[in-house]
């Protein structure tokens, strides 16, 4: 049974041993890595497919316009700056009935692997912030209020879209957008998408969608059980609350940290560490080896000078 | 002094896993109930979201979600012979507080005891004779087998909806189960999580050795479950922050999930939180609670009278309140008389480090809390201990629960403790090294024990719990044995190094090994060596009934949440069906 693709996007710092996109593709090495997978896409095929269609399939730039901003008017999403995985998983889904769309399941079953790759490096590459929907973004909460009753009705469903998207409801059991799109919605790559700056219409159009069970792509089942839980009015909050957000700046590439012999000479290193004395820690599955841990961990012994040490008290 | 409120049906000491769902059941036959949690009320929103929830600093290091040492703590010594000092930093074990007790912070590892663990004197000395068992073991049966408890497991696991396979199903053994549990009345809840890779590697070397893998019993769940009590946890994202942090997708089963929205709706239930119980006040002749002392969050104090008292704590807080309230006797070492804070044992447990090259790519951050692949083939009495010299076992996973970056790295022995080359050493194995985990049985020895500090007290002026423990000899032979095993499992995953070792005495607090601390109040049918009986009630003062691992005679191979939930609702059921109706001991002696 393989792990379904990362649930986590590796977070670590560049001082880990975080080795780029193949780690975060993939539990099982062996497995071929479909999204964000080292091997890379031709970008002139992308960018072609983007501008002109092909094989019966229309240009992206069509709907989602030439840089990917998407089209307000049509609800037709930002695709620009999402995550290749996410993006490929869509035109994946699209292809193989997982997600359904008059528009888009053609365009995806008339691509073959490698295009949908392409296409998907290509916007994957542009930045989010790129360009202004076209038509505008006319659902975005920017009117002017009129009267004072409409500006309370306003402000109540921002502080609930806010609300929703950062802390979640206890009582709806909804909990918030944030714990996997991210805080302020930037996106998680691989998996989850960035929801900042994303059209409102989109959003609302994407978590009907997720009620409906015409998008069937979240194996964990989180995504429609939280739309099930939204009323019309909590998802049109949420969406006009991410959609007034700016577009996710360039996200942050997966870091690939080289790894090399330590250098013979110039290192400042402590002594060597003998076995710990009283056996090798083990954290629920985690074995509880080096500097961290404090005296009595075995296989890295902090300071080399507590190795065996006796029980505090004594 | 202390303001004396109306009195109410029952009281529940502690509103953590065990107070939540026996409060639950008496609310259910019609009881008022009042529940005392000292810590703060706390909820999946807003208390447990991301990204504040992923604080490793906050949560893991820190401690967060523990009891607060600065007016809480434990002292501890090795033996007798030392004078036992406060810990002023939990580090070895971490008792949890607040709302939802421990069970928010666990790590989800549900399984069942088996009938050799429960029985475990009887069987002992049935199969490998009356002198097996050394003098100085205090190893003794619970009064329950696994087929009293088999429907109290069922019940629990289906209100956590557990994720798991059975092996060993209506007297029937079924293929990717465990084989050495007891007869199961039902599949578990949810089917098993998805297997991670560092595990799918032990799974083969540990079959190709003739043993049996199987995958842990989760309660962070694989799918959505909708439990009797109405409610729905989600599926676990394993996102890799388990064990010492609050779930923010719902995921993992705890009362703030499974229970407490239905509980705190019952118009008969009544929370208090930050209100520290003192003692269970008594009668003049000691055999009847009258109800409890606490003192609230604005330092006032009252007296709740109740007819019946759940004491639902942590373990070793359980033992400590009757100890404060004169419950029972004291245990006395060197007499060997008395049994409150007999019995005390903890968890053995060690671990294996199998180190690769580049090429096997681990991905230790992708994990929930209880994930894996394990063997039980040297759980409990599953193996022949007749030439080995000891008794318990342990079981062997690949359960790695997480791979956060300020707490693991696996470096190989030999690496320097700090600078340039250790660092360069974790980036080399942080992605490539599976962790083996060893966790073992602790039997019940004569010198370990619990019990009042003469010297140190807490916040509130009242003695600290004395905690005398170390490692005895049979758990160390045990340890030396099974992490033997684990290490040829570890030499067949085909790692380049693998390294480990046994658990070494002397027992340290200073480490992390386990929140299982078991015994103290042990359940049994002999008064002269149990706190409480087979339904446990106090044989002393029979309106107080003591729930929680602190009612473990010893403790078994596997972990205690599974057995925990069990006597709760044992306990609730024998309440509810025998003592409402006839108040008074439910055991005659």
């Amino acid at each position: 049974m393989k792990l379904h693709r990362s649930r986590v996007a590796c977070r670590l710092s560049v001082a880990l041993a975080c080795v780029g996109a193949a780690l975060a593709a993939s539990a099982q090495p062996s497995a071929p890595r479909a999204a964000s997978a080292a091997a890379p896409a031709d970008a002139d095929l992308g960018a072609r497919i983007a501008a002109l269609g092909a094989g019966g399939a229309a240009a992206c730039a069509s709907c989602h316009g030439a840089s990917g901003e998407g089209n307000a008017a049509a609800n037709f999403p930002r695709i620009a700056g999402q995550s290749i995985g996410y993006l490929q998983r869509q035109l994946d889904a699209y292809a193989n009935g997982a997600r359904t769309n008059p528009v888009m399941m053609p365009i995806a079953k008339a691509l073959d692997d490698a295009q949908r790759r392409a296409v998907a490096a290509h916007y994957a590459a542009l930045p989010a912030g790129t360009g202004n929907a076209t038509a505008g973004n006319a659902t975005k909460p920017t009117a002017t209020p009129k009267a004072t009753a409409t500006t309370a009705a306003s402000n109540a469903s921002s502080a609930r879209g806010r609300q929703l998207a950062s802390v979640g409801d206890e009582n709806e059991r909804v909990q918030a957008c944030a714990n996997c799109h991210g805080p302020g919605g930037i996106g998680q790559a691989p998996d989850y998408p960035y929801l900042a700056g994303q059209l409102a219409g989109y959003l609302q159009a994407a978590l009907a969608e997720w009620k409906s069970g015409t998008r069937n792509t979240d194996p964990s089942g989180q995504m429609p059980l939280i739309a099930q839980r939204l009323s019309d009015a909590d998802a049109r909050a949420m969406a006009a609350y991410y959609s007034a957000l700016p577009a996710a700046p360039p996200r942050e590439r997966d870091v690939a940290v080289a790894w090399r012999p330590a250098r013979a000479t110039n290192v400042v290193s402590g002594p060597k560490a003998s076995g710990g004395a009283q056996g090798v820690g083990s954290e629920q599955g985690s074995a509880t080896t080096g500097a961290s841990q404090g005296p009595g961990g075995a296989g890295g012994t902090p300071q080399g000078n507590r190795s065996g040490t006796t029980a505090p008290g004594n | 002094m202390a303001t004396r409120l109306p009195p109410t049906d029952a009281v529940l000491l502690g509103v953590g896993l065990v107070g939540s769902m026996i409060g639950r059941e008496l609310t259910k036959a019609g009881l008022n109930v009042v529940g005392l949690e000292r810590g703060e009320p706390r909820y999946t929103v807003p208390d447990f979201q991301s990204p504040s929830m992923h604080d490793e600093l906050r949560y893991a290091v820190r401690k967060a979600l523990i009891t607060d040492a600065a007016r809480e703590t434990i002292t501890f010594r090795n033996n007798d012979g030392q004078t036992a000092l406060p810990m002023r930093r939990w580090e070895g074990f971490l008792p949890g507080t607040g709302l939802g007790g421990s069970a928010v912070h666990w790590n989800g590892q549900t399984y069942r005891f088996q009938d050799t663990d429960l029985r475990m004197r009887t069987l002992t000395e049935q199969r490998y004779g009356k002198n097996f068992l050394a003098p100085e073991l205090l190893v003794q049966d619970w009064g329950v087998s696994a087929a009293d408890l088999e429907p109290y497991y069922d019940r629990f696991e289906y209100l956590m909806g557990t994720s798991g396979k059975a092996g060993h199903l209506n007297g029937r053994k079924i293929d990717g189960g465990n084989p050495f549990e007891d007869s199961r009345a039902r599949e578990y809840p949810t089917p098993p999580q998805k297997e991670p890779w560092g595990s799918q590697i032990f799974r083969k070397a540990a079959a190709g050795l003739g043993y049996h893998p199987f995958p842990q019993p989760s309660c962070n769940l694989s799918q959505p479950w909708v439990n009797p009590e109405g409610q729905r946890i989600e599926t676990c994202m394993f996102c890799g922050f388990c064990e010492r942090f609050g779930c923010e997708h719902f995921a993992k089963s705890s009362p703030q999930t499974a229970l407490l929205p239905a509980l705190l709706k019952d118009p008969k239930f009544t929370l208090r939180t930050q209100c520290q119980v003192l003692r269970i006040d008594l009668d003049a002749s000691k055999k009847r609670a009258l109800g409890v002392t606490y003192v609230d969050g604005a330092g006032r104090e009252f007296q709740q009278p109740a007819e019946l008292l759940i004491v639902g704590m942590f373990a070793l807080n359980n033992v400590r309140m009757l100890l404060l309230s004169g419950i029972g006797t004291p245990y006395d070492p060197a007499t060997g008389r008395g049994t409150v804070g007999r019995n005390y044992a903890y968890q053995t447990t060690s671990g294996v480090n199998v180190f690769y090259d580049r090429s096997t790519v681990v991905n230790p951050f992708m994990r929930s809390g209880a994930c894996g692949t394990v063997i039980a083939d040297f759980v409990s009495d599953n193996f022949d201990h007749s030439a080995l010299g000891f008794v318990g076992g342990a079981y062997v996973g690949e359960v790695m629960s997480h791979g956060r970056p300020i707490e693991f790295h696996p470096t190989p022995p030999g690496t320097p403790a700090w600078g340039s080359a250790w660092k360069q050493a974790v980036a080399e194995h942080y992605n490539h090294t599976i962790s083996l985990n060893i966790h073992g049985s602790s039997v019940s020895h004569r010198a370990n024990h619990l019990d009042l500090d003469p010297t140190y007290k807490d916040a509130w002026g009242l003695p600290l719990l004395r905690m005398t423990f170390d490692f005895p000899t049979n758990d160390l032979r045990m340890s030396e044995y099974v992490t033997g095993k684990a290490t040829e499992i570890g030499r067949a995953m085909g790692g380049k190094l693998v390294s480990g070792g046994p658990r070494k005495s002397p027992y340290t607090t200073t480490q992390y090994q386990s929140t299982h601390n078991t015994g103290g109040t042990t359940m049994g049918t002999d008064r002269a060596t149990s706190v409480v009986n087979r339904y446990l009630q106090s044989w002393d003062v029979p309106n107080v009934f003591v729930v929680g691992a602190s009612n473990f005679p010893q403790n078994a191979s596997y972990n205690p949440t599974d057995t925990v939930g069990a006597l709760a609702y044992w306990a609730a059921d024998a309440i509810t069906k025998q003592y409402l109706k006839a108040p008074g001991p439910l055991v005659r002696t």
